[in-house]
């Protein structure tokens, strides 16, 4: 698989297909133009089809992430959503930090999510970036491959 | 609804099944909402096309309705990613913790007072998406974790969304009703609305802190709830419509006095551990020095409240801007089984110039032009790296949290409107109202109107789809129709807690879609459980009448 087909690509092609698809089928039934409204139903599946698609075709940085899952987090992930379990939480980021994983958003620990976290955030931005470059290089490879 | 259609077992979990199979892949499968999205969708079109004898046209017809309704959330979504790119760019948010912290130095009452008020306070005026839009980076920038961060203002907002947007929710209600007394209707409801509110603050608190928290918060949680709660009550007699906003906004003044207190400005040590916040210990100000005031960080959310009540609250301005309205039009189309969706010309319009993104839109644009002026962007660069200063760094950023939500909501709404149009919908709410005996539907009735909102993420359209059936149904058991519409609304209310494309728009601003599992698993107990308590108040009320 080449490094064109990742998920932002994917989901940027769902995206543009869903909003192409609004005219042809708002158009094609309304002057029952059959051909419009078939394309346009077309293009909707499509749309549909490509972000679970790459759920099994793409593998990129959120591969990495089910990965994590496999290896212990996925089952703390569990716990975590169970309220009375919560100290799980709390758990996994003394966890991580005592990891030396540097600054860690527990919840979402390979989000690439808005940061500025306050004083803890100096430098968590770069550090993600490097390691997703990494990962995205490293897939990259394997995908070449 | 035409009596051809088939309410029978099969097709009545036929119908279920797309919420089921969706529930399962997010909460329990933990796929992301723009995968599992999707599949709900193709099953929701294979079930209405193989069993609710749906022809091709009308799947093409309701999957372009569904996305136009997807377009109305997108215009939240994407203005709102863009007013916290402008602003996490320049820094405003490390201004704002800093800021906030010498206001005050209790976390838990930050997190209720963002959470639970500011964001109850934005759905009284805004709604769509907005609170849980704006407050999710807000709380992530005080420090809470980011799927708490998504958590507390979708369940702290739930309360106000039947009477907020300037009661949008009501005045539909009223348009698909013929209400007998609307006034006794109103009040039920506002006194049912006490109960998400009410578990909503206490939720809040428990989270934090579990009981240490809930016991102290709890002087704050009685007077927010008494001030949201009366407040909402007392003026739904009078005139419903400003009544969740003005409730909201005292509710919002009542802060300052509240901060005031050592209770709520000091930092709570005895509570150990803070579930909530990213860090245990107070935060010390080692990061990079903030390049603004509290003052400038708030600047574009001041910009934003005021633009939304000068544009939704005087109803000359609405009229006004609402003047120019688009939307696609569509054809009529009928099922096999005799059910027809009326032609629209145009479809569900809405007015860019009067909708909920255009004051988010602007306050994003004031902010940019104003922090590029003063130069925060270059200054906020320099001192915290990795920081992409520019126009190009937010717009990457809005481009890549935007994407994944738009095409989760997409598919939701397609889904919805292809349950909605074939049928599905009314055979789930239908089957329930033919079974169910009059106390046991009354206890249940507020999870018909929960079901509409989550399938639709508006308390409106689940009024709009499910009040007339609630009416029926009360009228053939003999149940008082004031309470069954109080459940309903009540229900369409808590549902927006566990609205996919509502946790899609919280996950999406907070940067972690993806998370839609993880916050479900929080937010369905709390409906869950809300709508436990609403149902026995429910029964409690059923055949008691306040005289309105």
């Amino acid at each position: 698989m080449t490094n064109m087909l990742n998920t932002t690509t994917l989901q940027a092609v769902s995206f543009l297909l869903f909003l192409a698809a609004l005219p042809l089928v708002s158009f094609g039934t309304m002057e029952d133009q059959e051909l419009l409204w078939y394309a346009g139903l077309v293009l909707i599946v499509a749309a549909g089809i490509l972000p679970p698609l790459g759920r099994f075709l793409v593998s990129d940085d959120d591969g990495d992430e089910e990965a994590d899952g496999a290896d212990g987090h996925e089952g703390d992930q569990a716990d975590e959503g169970d309220p009375a379990n919560d100290d799980a939480v709390a758990d996994d980021a003394a966890d991580a930090e005592s990891d030396g994983a540097g600054e860690v958003t527990t919840d979402a620990p390979h989000s690439a999510g808005p940061i500025g976290r306050g004083a803890g955030s100096a430098g968590r931005e770069p550090h993600r970036q490097r390691v997703q470059e990494q990962e995205e290089h490293s897939s990259s490879q394997e995908d070449d491959r | 609804m035409p009596e051809e259609l088939p309410v029978d077992i099969l097709h009545w979990s036929a119908a279920l099944l797309p919420i089921i199979v969706l529930l399962v892949l997010l909460a329990g499968l933990r796929w992301k909402a723009p995968e599992a999205g999707p599949v709900g969708m193709f099953l929701a079109g294979i079930i209405a096309l193989v069993l609710f004898q749906a022809p091709l046209e009308m799947l093409a017809v309701a999957t372009g309705k569904g996305v136009w309704d997807a377009i109305f959330i997108l215009f939240v979504i994407w203005p709102a990613l863009l007013l916290y790119k402008v602003a996490d760019q320049a820094g405003a948010f490390e201004a704002l913790r800093v800021g906030i912290s010498r206001f005050s130095k209790s976390d838990l009452f930050l997190v209720l007072a963002f959470g639970w008020v500011f964001a109850s306070f934005l759905q009284g005026i805004a709604g769509f998406g907005v609170p849980i839009a704006v407050v999710a980076p807000l709380l992530i920038g005080l420090g809470v974790k980011p799927i708490y961060a998504v958590v507390i203002p979708l369940i702290g907002h739930v309360w106000a969304n039947m009477f907020g947007t300037l009661a949008v929710g009501w005045l539909a209600t009223m348009q698909v009703v013929n209400l007998e007394n609307p006034t006794e209707t109103a009040f039920q409801t506002a006194l049912m609305l006490i109960i998400p509110n009410a578990l909503s603050g206490v939720v809040i608190a428990w989270l934090f802190g579990r009981m240490k928290a809930v016991i102290h918060a709890l002087p704050m949680l009685v007077i927010i709830v008494a001030i949201h709660g009366g407040v909402q009550a007392g003026l739904v007699l009078i005139n419903p419509v400003i009544s969740a906003f003005i409730a909201s906004a005292v509710a919002l003044v009542a802060l300052y006095p509240l901060s005031r207190w050592s209770r709520y400005g000091e930092r709570t040590e005895h509570i150990e551990h803070r579930h909530v916040m990213e860090s245990q210990e107070p935060r010390k100000d080692e990061g990079p020095e903030p390049v603004m005031g509290l003052g400038m960080a708030l600047m574009p959310y001041a910009v934003l409240t005021v633009l939304t009540i000068a544009i939704f609250v005087p109803p000359a301005v609405e009229d006004f801007l609402g003047q120019f309205e688009i939307g696609p039009s569509f054809p009529a189309v009928e099922t096999g089984y005799g059910l027809q969706a009326e032609a629209e010309e145009p479809f569900s319009p809405f007015a860019p110039l009067a909708h909920p993104g255009t004051p988010l839109l602007l306050a994003a644009i004031a902010a940019f032009l104003l922090y590029r002026a003063r130069g925060y962007y270059q200054a906020w660069a320099r001192r915290h790296e990795g920081t992409r200063a520019g126009l190009g760094g937010i717009l990457r950023g809005v481009l890549e949290n935007a994407l994944p939500a738009s095409v989760a909501v997409l598919a939701f709404l397609v889904m919805s409107n292809l349950m909605s149009d074939s049928g599905q919908t009314d055979v789930l709410a239908v089957g329930i109202s033919e079974v169910a005996p009059a106390p046991v539907y009354a206890f249940i009735a507020n999870f018909i109107g929960i079901v509409g909102a989550f399938m639709t993420s508006s308390n409106t359209a689940s009024n709009i789809l499910f009040a007339p059936l609630q009416q029926e149904a009360a009228g053939a058991l003999g149940i008082q129709e004031a309470t069954i519409i109080g459940a309903q609304s009540t229900g369409g209310a808590i549902g927006n807690a566990i609205a996919p494309a509502n946790v899609v728009l919280g996950t999406g601003t907070a940067g972690i879609v993806g998370k839609e599992g993880d916050v479900l698993r929080f937010t369905l107990p709390y409906a869950g459980a809300a709508a436990i308590l609403v149902g026995a108040l429910t029964l409690l009320l059923m055949n008691m009448e306040f005289g309105f």
